[in-house]
């Protein structure tokens, strides 16, 4: 099934009327990119599928309140983005795991090999971080949420957000360098 | 490097299959989803129902209702016309009556117009009175026999009272007698014989906990109205007068129920087909009557007693035999009425209804559901239509 071929508008139509088969072609349009986002998100795989399994579910239930003002990817990632934190939420009361403390950020060198790193082992090394700051810096750095913006999402102050953010960047570029040596 | 944006297109070209597990579950989710969305639609389309059933069956009584009294209104008129054309008939040999002045002064300028009277009818009201009967007659030759029944209705509402020791109790008196006389003739016990065949188009009910529940509007179960048709023939005798005794022996009898049933997360069409044949008993009061159209009204009431020749019950198209889990036997009451008009010689034909209420449980049970838990009757409203053969 080439799902390239139905374009928005009409895979749109179709979930609006509950048709399984346009249902079944949006989701396979966009499954593999949300996975991705998912599994940045998720500590595992399998909270991954959950959120993912969800979003979808809550794609389709609300379909109808989409008003078409922004592209569909964008409003399904926001759904995947929302779901995602929601379990994060569940999962580890993640206020209790942003810790308001500023931590002293001691910079670290970047060294150039990992850029050779494959996209799975940096997922692999993402999904060690602590789960706050790797909620923290996904928005950031995938979302390109604002601190403020974050700080709102998560209910924890700015500043929690930049030392987050700063803490997860630091922790993660050690572990790849780690790695690419 | 900037590490912020080569991590987002590092993640960002991470497309990864998702397991088909994921797609399943969703689908399995969207299922119970759609399924509660169905019952939902079906139970208020049901409500929906349910009150038109409600508002069609309150607009048939009402016109059923108001055609009775139509009728009857008819049926009265007709009579009072001709009583009164049986009195005219009285009054007309009569030497004096005194009518009404309106009349008094029709009749006047009719005279005046034919003997060229030149007083005034306003003037002679009393003298005019009193008339002799030829003048009558030759008012009503000139012109009220050709319009008899119009005129003697204009007389009846102007108030005509007929003086002469004639009194119209008296006149409709005599004239009952005289239709009871032609219509009654008297009858001996087993005097008429009477035969023939019958067809009766049922409306009808398999009444238990499911179906009578199914009529409500919060049941998972929905009732439908079922329909079935009985064929058969009828002997019977006068024991009395007017009663007579009637033995009918259908020999197809089908009583149906249909409903939707939630079955294993599905909606699905079922049936309960029930083929008896069954052997009725009835008393029958008759009255002839000539009114409007001349024919007999019988009100008929007796027992029946079915036996079950087969019982089958479909499921979303799936038929199979219940015939062990059902009782051979059922019996019952029966109401009814008919009306016979006879169309040639002895033979008549009759249209009315019936009303058939079984007393026995008809469910004999299974290894799952004991007799008890489910008692079941049957019940059914038929149309009636009958050929009859008067054999004395």
């Amino acid at each position: 099934m080439n799902v390239e071929l139905y374009s928005d508008e009409e895979l749109l139509i179709g979930c609006k009327e509950n048709n399984r088969l346009y249902q079944e072609i949006l989701y396979r349009k966009y499954a593999k990119k949300m996975y991705g986002i998912c599994l940045s998100y998720a500590g595992d795989r399998d909270m991954a599928q959950d959120i993912l399994q969800e979003s979808f579910i809550k794609v389709f239930k609300s379909i109808h309140n989409y008003k078409s003002e922004g592209p569909l990817e964008g409003w399904i990632r926001r759904i995947i983005i929302n779901t995602a934190l929601d379990h994060l939420r569940q999962k580890t009361k993640l206020q209790k795991y942003i810790s308001d403390k500023d931590e002293v950020i001691k910079e670290v060198e970047e060294i150039s090999a990992i850029e050779k790193l494959q996209t799975q082992d940096i997922l692999n090394q993402v999904a060690k971080l602590p789960d706050g700051a790797r909620v923290v810096f996904n928005l950031y750095a995938l979302e390109g949420y604002t601190h403020r913006e974050i700080a709102d999402k998560l209910e924890i102050t700015e500043g929690t957000s930049k030392s987050q953010f700063n803490r997860a960047r630091k922790l993660l570029m050690e572990m790849l360098n780690k790695l690419s040596v | 490097m900037d590490f912020n944006k080569w991590y987002k297109n590092k993640v960002e070209s991470n497309d990864q299959d998702p397991p088909e597990i994921v797609w399943n579950t969703i689908q399995d989710e969207l299922d119970i989803d759609q399924s509660w969305f169905f019952i939902k639609d079906h139970l208020d389309k049901k409500s929906d129902n349910t009150k038109v059933f409600i508002y069609s069956a309150a607009a048939i009584a009402i016109i059923l209702i108001l055609s009775g009294a139509l009728w009857v209104g008819i049926l009265q008129n007709g009579r009072e016309n001709l009583e009164l054309i049986s009195t005219n008939q009285n009054v007309l040999n009569k030497d004096t009556i005194i009518v009404n002045p309106l009349i008094i002064d029709q009749i006047a300028v009719s005279n005046q117009n034919n003997k060229s009277k030149t007083q005034s009818s306003s003037d002679n009201i009393n003298n005019k009175n009193e008339l002799t009967s030829a003048e009558i007659n030759d008012f009503v030759l000139a012109d009220e026999l050709r319009t008899n029944e119009r005129h003697l209705a204009a007389l009846n509402i102007s108030g005509f009272i007929i003086s002469n020791n004639f009194q119209i109790d008296k006149l409709k008196e005599m004239n009952q007698q005289d239709i009871s006389t032609e219509m009654k003739t008297e009858r001996i016990a087993f005097t008429d014989i009477y035969f023939g065949a019958t067809g009766q188009f049922a409306n009808t009910w398999m009444l238990n906990d499911k179906t009578i529940n199914g009529l409500g509007s919060n049941d998972l179960t929905k009732t439908n109205a079922s329909f079935g048709y009985n064929v058969g023939l009828f002997i019977g005798t006068n024991i009395t007068k007017r009663i007579n005794m009637q033995l009918d022996l259908d020999i197809i009898t089908n009583n149906n129920q249909n409903y939707n049933e939630y079955i294993n997360g599905h909606y699905v069409s079922s049936s309960l087909n029930f083929n008896y044949s069954q052997v009725a008993l009835a008393f029958k009061y008759s009255k002839i009557s000539k009114r409007f159209i001349s024919g007999e009204h019988g009100l008929i009431l007796g027992g029946y007693l079915g036996y079950l020749r087969n019982a089958y019950q479909i499921i979303d198209g799936n038929s199979s035999s219940i015939l062990n889990t059902y009782n051979n036997l059922d019996y019952g009451l029966m109401l009814g009425y008919e009306y016979v008009i006879p169309v040639y010689n002895k033979i008549g034909i009759g249209t009315g209804f019936r009303a058939y209420l079984g007393l026995q449980n008809i469910y004999s049970g299974d290894n799952y559901i004991p007799a008890y838990m489910n008692k079941t009757n049957n019940a059914s409203i038929n149309i009636t239509l009958s050929i009859k053969y008067d054999l004395k």
